[in-house]
């Protein structure tokens, strides 16, 4: 069956991912929580974590390139960085969030700019890993609708 | 404290964090063990609910948010008298940190994501809670 195999297509994707590095286990627990009454929970994640890191690079890179850095805004949105990219499984992502808080501890510039370009890196795999998850959910989403929909 | 009794609660719970998803992710693995579950995006909002008459037996709270943010907000809650559990789940790493946050009135801290372990051992506690009580 065609939903069965992009399934376990996935199921090997997500596998690779995790050999890598890229993802760690608490991925694995986001898409145990989608169920029958929420298909769509994980894409949905996948495009609230994309659309809320894309804002906080945008914020810490404004902030970083400052004259005077505001240490504890830098802070505040490490913070949550940290938080979103560990909760989905961004392992990666997730540390080079934590390098830049202690960074950020020392008020020392150069090296926050260092770790930001370092952390813009994990999340540009994070976010290809996630886009190709994402496809291959809609795909299996879109078989399972078809094939309730056949009388 | 069977798998069946972990489900089948009469439970509520408040998730209070600015974040979207992050509400989004701790609402969905609440409801997965069979709490209902309201969401507050700050400290603010969630205080205003007790104000208004809420009340909940679990509040799972975010330290770092705008307006009011988990440790004031957990300050004012124990100062109107709110008995709920109160949990800190915060990406946090500093030891000192943390424990100003307990310090507000906290019951428990778990660092972000939530797990499923976690839930279990929150849900064994508000067991042994109602227990007690009654």
């Amino acid at each position: 069956m065609v939903g069965t195999s992009l399934s376990q297509q996935l199921e090997n994707y997500i596998q690779t991912m995790h050999d890598q590095g890229i993802l760690d286990y608490h991925f694995d627990h986001v898409k145990a929580l989608q169920n029958e009454e929420n298909p769509r929970f994980l894409m949905e994640v996948i495009s609230m974590f994309a659309h809320d890191a894309e804002a906080g690079i945008a914020h810490l890179t404004t902030l970083l390139n400052s004259a005077v850095v505001d240490f504890a805004k830098v802070i505040s949105f490490v913070h949550q960085l940290k938080g979103s990219s560990s909760s989905i499984g961004g392992v990666r992502m997730a540390l080079a969030c934590r390098q830049i808080r202690h960074a950020c501890d020392n008020m020392d510039k150069e090296r926050c700019l260092q770790l930001l370009e370092r952390m813009k890196q994990e999340y540009n795999s994070l976010k290809e890993c996630l886009n190709i998850i994402f496809e291959m959910e809609r795909s299996i989403v879109v078989a399972n609708e078809t094939r309730h929909r056949q009388p | 404290m069977s798998d069946e009794d972990i489900v089948n609660n009469n439970l509520t719970a408040l998730v209070v964090d600015d974040s979207p998803m992050i509400r989004k992710l701790h609402e969905m693995h609440l409801k997965k063990f069979g709490l209902k579950v309201q969401v507050a995006e700050n400290g603010k909002n969630a205080v205003d609910l007790f104000r208004c008459g809420a009340s909940f037996n679990l509040i799972l709270m975010d330290k770092e948010m705008p307006i009011m943010d988990g440790a004031e907000a957990t300050k004012e809650l124990r100062i109107m008298g709110v008995t709920s559990m109160i949990v800190g789940v915060t990406s946090l790493d500093s030891i000192f940190e943390r424990q100003a946050f307990m310090e507000a009135g906290l019951d428990h801290c778990f660092t972000k994501p939530l797990t499923s372990e976690n839930i279990i051992f929150l849900l064994q506690e508000l067991n042994n809670k109602n227990n007690e009580e009654n």
